[in-house]
């Protein structure tokens, strides 16, 4: 993909023309996270974004902006956003504990252990001196080093630490769940996880998932009538549990009852069988996906295209697959092709930067710059740190003739990739319809500098 | 009050210390027995390479691994192994041979390859599992190999030393496209051995599909979900040297799953035996039969399908015995790591299974490893079924996807402890921890020694193969079935054995662990028992033969209608002498 973009910057760099400066807003700090809570709320995901990253430029220290963005990136499944904020915002101010808690987190959430574990031991060690043992951040961190040691089958050490955490926070259902499982792993211990799944409940009985690992340990404990009366409760909670019909059926093969076994089985089956389906689906499309990215990759475009259609076929939902066909009709210089694909995908998933940036390369082809711009900033909110979003987005104000904002998104690409010779010699073509010849020379000596470096 | 207080802590605390020291005691006497395995594959002159010709295009069949056997091809008495290799495949560059390998057991220790004179070497596709059986009741134990991308083969024992392929001759040419696991086992019980078959995806090479994060510049194997499964065979003995292939009347072809393990087990003990099968990604089957020469699936119901969530889980190999001692007989399937996890299913009777993985914490240790060969054996001779697991990852990038995770992966031992399993391997041996791509695994007295010995088949390196030192520091009794009116090998028959302390019951079944096949011999492990009180030999034909009581530690061999027990007659013969050199052959790499 990144050659076909890269190619067609290189190509759209000599079209430029001259456009008009666009206005910027000016809300307070306060007002934009305002604005972004209740667009979060409102399920207007990217604009909360935009908002979000807007409070956080207004105050880069700001550790409730830092992290809110972060989650909610994470949340709208884009990983690596979320860990640029934090990483960004820890690059200059490394003293945030809680941005750097939230990194630890989402480290841990994407399976990296070894280097949450890590950052929590670094919150920790500051913590040490500074706060009493109660403070939230200390709980919070303790609670994820728990579960951490779990993770890492470190099950004395875990134990250790969500004990300490139930110490200092009693409450906290979270920590009482992760002992739960625990516990509920070894014949000794069930007891113990009975106890914390009753103290879940006590704390909060609507919790269709408690019932069902609750049953699942009473099950194992041979308490079996209690067992199907949690099962029978988390159906009850959401009727839609496939694996709490699974447990019950178990529970009814346990008292020998041929009939109910069946019948719940039944039900099972129902609820299961479509799941398993679109599992499969999904997995055969992505590899078709991939199969139709390394055509792509050799540019053999005709297989390329049979991929990515048969990717469709198999997974009518696969935004995958629409973006490669875009990529494709992209390169086969079919730009209304390729934006119908691209849209399909960003229905499909609205939160992947690259579709945006994708999109704004069709607009751009098919001349459409203002809304090739506005596309360009989407790609750009949900992930600021790819240099080529910039660059485009300077190649479009340029054709705007916006020269300033042009210059102003050049540098920030230059900034994020100092050794790409193009970014220079963009950023020195505006400066020179800006009036500053020094400084566009200088660039353009840059330019030159690293293109004679790369040829060598 | 506070002196009572104190008085209580002292109390308790002391309970809790005598506890923990009588805890401590049982850990150190259970490792005092000392039961070590050692890697003597070098020592014994096995220098078999298996071959997976790995390639940057990922081909599922890559990494499936290859069995391999026990069994005493030339009737000596010494137990000689077979291991199957696995092939080429598309861009993988290789100019020697991948062969098969017949090794024949000296009984001094040293095994010789005898591949060549036997005429079993040739490997014309890529190989995959092997199954050992009389089929035609000659008293010679026949061979059948499956592979991927060819027809399998039956490969008759002559007698003589040699094997002929009767393949074609036998009705057995077809199948092709992917088999994996095969089972002998008596399905009618005419007396002679059918063959099941299991099948897996359906894949070949011109279908390979891209997967992993190619963006990060490389490729994973793909899950097999994404392929779709084929239906096994089941081919009836016609009793004069061929097989008619009955899978549609029977009504097995009738459903289709990526079958990777097999055992043909009587789980209902209603003298019929039924079919269990180890799917990958799909739920397991239950074959139950009805008597009737056909067979209705029954997983779901049973409880032996999915896992303890309702996933259908990643089926590799199965083992099957009373591991409880209830005279029931339990199934364990080995699967993938996290979440997934070596299941074991408790036979409730009445065709109802219970997962009780997690309750004899079975589950916790092997949801670290991606399981393969699976097998219960009293590895220290102490009159209960232990377990035992051979591990590998399925991808050898795994480490850089989850980092701390490995394609290499020790295997586990669990020691049965009551109503529990006790991960042990680190007691036991280093070779028990050395971390290995294994597939396939076989359980036999090699060394006739009196204790149980391991067979591991690897991926894409040596097998290893796992000398039970101080196994037989216990007592034990061996047993070989010789059928008249059954099927020679005594497939399907349940021995129940007594002691002064107990009663121990075992089914000689077919099939089992993955891509493998154990030897027929059957062995109890008796503890202190100097006698066996009585034995109960239950045939497929009916017949029930009673026999005792029976002197410990030797060999013996009961031959179906006759009660008279060998007592303290040694079938096993003397070994060769050791003091010559072993001839080996360079298998190249």
């Amino acid at each position: 993909m990144k050659n076909v973009l890269v190619s067609f910057l290189l190509t759209a760099v000599l079209s430029w023309t001259y456009g008009q400066t666009p206005r910027e807003e000016h809300k307070g700090l306060e007002e934009r996270l305002r604005s972004a809570r209740s667009y979060e709320s409102q399920d207007k995901f990217l604009e909360a974004v935009v908002e979000y990253r807007q409070a956080l430029e207004l105050e880069p220290t700001h550790e409730q902006a830092a992290i809110a963005l972060a989650r909610l990136l994470y949340k709208l499944g884009r990983y690596q956003e979320a860990y640029d904020v934090n990483r960004q915002v820890l690059g200059v101010h490394p003293e945030l504990l809680k941005v750097r808690l939230n990194l630890a987190y989402l480290l841990q959430a994407q399976g990296n252990l070894q280097e949450a574990e890590e950052q929590i031991r670094v919150v920790l060690e500051k913590l040490k001196e500074k706060v009493s043992k109660d403070d939230p951040v200390r709980v919070h961190a303790l609670h994820l080093m728990g579960r951490n040691l779990l993770g890492r089958q470190r099950y004395d050490e875990g134990e250790q630490r969500l004990l300490e955490v139930l110490e200092l926070k009693p409450d906290l259902i979270e920590a009482h769940l992760n002992l739960a499982e625990l516990y509920s792993q070894s014949q000794q211990s069930y007891q113990k996880a009975v106890d914390h799944f009753e103290k879940v409940l006590e704390l909060r009985s609507n919790l269709p998932f408690v019932h069902q690992e609750l049953g699942k340990t009473l099950l194992n404990l041979d308490r079996t009538q209690q067992a199907i009366d949690h099962f029978q409760k988390a159906i009850e909670l959401d009727p839609n549990l496939a694996e709490a019909y699974f447990l019950l059926s178990a529970a009814y093969r346990k008292q020998g009852d041929v009939e109910k076994t069946q019948q719940i089985l039944s039900r099972f089956q129902a609820l299961d069988s479509e799941s398993q389906i679109q599992e499969k689906s999904r997995l055969k499309g992505r590899s078709l996906y991939l199969e139709g990215e390394e055509h792509l990759w050799r540019d053999n475009l005709d297989q390329a295209l049979k991929a990515f259609q048969k990717a469709l076929e198999v997974a009518p939902d696969s935004h995958e697959a629409c973006f490669g066909l875009a990529q494709v009709y992209l390169n086969r210089g079919s730009p209304l092709e390729a934006l119908r694909n691209i849209e399909k995908a960003l229905e499909l998933q609205p939160y992947d930067s690259m579709y945006h940036y994708t999109r704004a390369v069709c607009l751009h082809e098919l001349k459409n710059i203002p809304a090739a711009v506005e596309a360009v900033k989407k790609a750009i909110n949900l992930n600021p740190v790819l240099p080529d979003y910039h660059n485009l987005l300077g190649n479009l104000l340029f054709t705007k003739e916006e020269h300033r904002e042009a210059a102003s998104a050049y540098r920030k690409a230059v900034d994020l990739d100092p050794d790409n010779p193009l970014y220079h010699l963009n950023l020195s073509s505006a400066l020179a319809k800006l009036g500053s010849l020094e400084e566009s020379k200088k660039e353009k000596e840059l330019y030159l500098k690293l293109l004679t470096k790369r040829s060598d | 009050m506070r002196i009572f207080k104190r008085a209580l802590f002292f109390l308790s605390s002391s309970f809790i210390f005598f506890f923990v020291l009588a805890e401590l005691g049982r850990s150190i006497a259970r490792n005092q027995a000392g039961v070590q395995f050692l890697d003597v594959t070098q020592a014994s002159a096995i220098d078999f390479i298996h071959i997976r010709a790995a390639t940057p295009e990922k081909y599922l069949v890559e990494i499936m691994g290859s069995g391999c056997a026990f069994f005493d091809y030339n009737g000596d008495g010494w137990l000689d192994i077979f291991l199957v290799n696995g092939g080429k495949v598309p861009g993988f560059h290789y100019d020697g041979e991948i062969n098969h390998a017949l090794y024949r057991n000296r009984g001094n220790g040293k095994f010789q390859d005898v591949s060549r004179q036997a005429g079993i070497q040739e490997n014309l596709y890529y190989g995959m599992g092997v199954t050992v059986g009389d089929y035609n009741n000659d008293g010679y134990d026949d061979l059948y190999l499956t592979y991927f991308r060819g027809p399998n083969q039956l490969y008759r024992n002559n007698g003589d030393g040699t094997f002929t392929d009767v393949t074609r001759k036998a009705g057995l040419g077809g199948g092709g496209r992917w088999s994996t696991s095969a089972a002998f086992f008596d399905y009618n019980r005419d007396a002679f051995l059918d063959l099941y078959v299991c099948r897996y995806a359906d894949f070949d090479f011109d279908d390979n599909r891209v997967c992993g994060p190619v963006e990060r510049g490389f490729r994973i194997y793909c899950s097999p979900k994404i392929y779709e499964g084929i239906p096994d065979l089941l081919f009836r003995n016609n009793k004069d040297g061929t097989f008619t292939d009955v899978s549609s009347d029977t009504g097995i072809s009738s459903f289709a799953a990526k079958g990777l393990g097999v055992v043909g087990a009587d789980l209902n003990q209603d003298g019929w035996p039924d079919i269990y099968i180890a799917n990958d990604t799909d739920p397991n089957y239950l074959f139950r039969n009805n008597g009737d020469e056909t067979f209705q699936e029954i997983g779901l119901l049973a409880g032996v399908a999915l896992g303890e969530n309702g996933e259908a889980q990643s089926g590799m190999g199965i083992g099957c015995a009373d591991y409880d001692g209830d005279g029931l007989f339990d199934l364990a399937v080995t699967n993938l790591d996290s979440p997934e996890y070596l299941a074991v299913y408790r036979n409730l009777g009445n065709f109802f299974f219970e997962d009780v993985s997690s309750r004899i914490n079975v589950k916790r240790a092997s949801s670290q490893y991606v399981g393969f060969g699976v097998g219960f054996f009293d590895f220290d001779n102490d009159a209960d079924l232990d377990l035992f697991a051979a591990n590998g990852h399925i991808d050898d990038r795994v480490h850089l996807i989850t980092p701390g995770r490995s394609f290499q992966q020790p295997k586990l031992l669990f020691e049965n402890i009551g109503p529990r399993f006790e991960e042990v391997s680190l007691g036991h041996g280093e070779a028990l921890l050395k971390k290995q791509v294994s597939r396939g695994a076989a359980f036999a007295d090699y060394d006739n020694d009196g204790d149980v010995d391991i067979l591991v088949a690897n991926a894409g390196e040596k097998p290893m193969l796992l000398r039970n030192n101080g196994g037989n520091r216990q007592n034990w009794l061996s047993i070989r079935l010789r059928g008249v009116k059954s099927n020679r090998n005594g497939i399907g028959a349940v021995l129940t054995l007594q002691t002064g302390t107990g009663i121990q019951k075992t089914q000689i079944v077919g099939g089992g662990s993955y891509l493998s096949s154990n030897h027929l011999r059957v062995h109890f492990g008796l503890g202190a028992q100097q006698k066996v009180t009585k034995l109960q030999v239950h045939w497929p034909s009916g017949i029930v033969d009673q026999m005792g009581p029976i002197d410990s530690n030797q060999f013996i061999l009961v031959t179906e209608g006759e009660t008279i027990v060998p007592q303290n007659k040694k079938e096993a013969p003397e070994a060769e002498e050791s003091n010559e050199p072993v001839e080996t052959v360079n298998r190249g790499l």
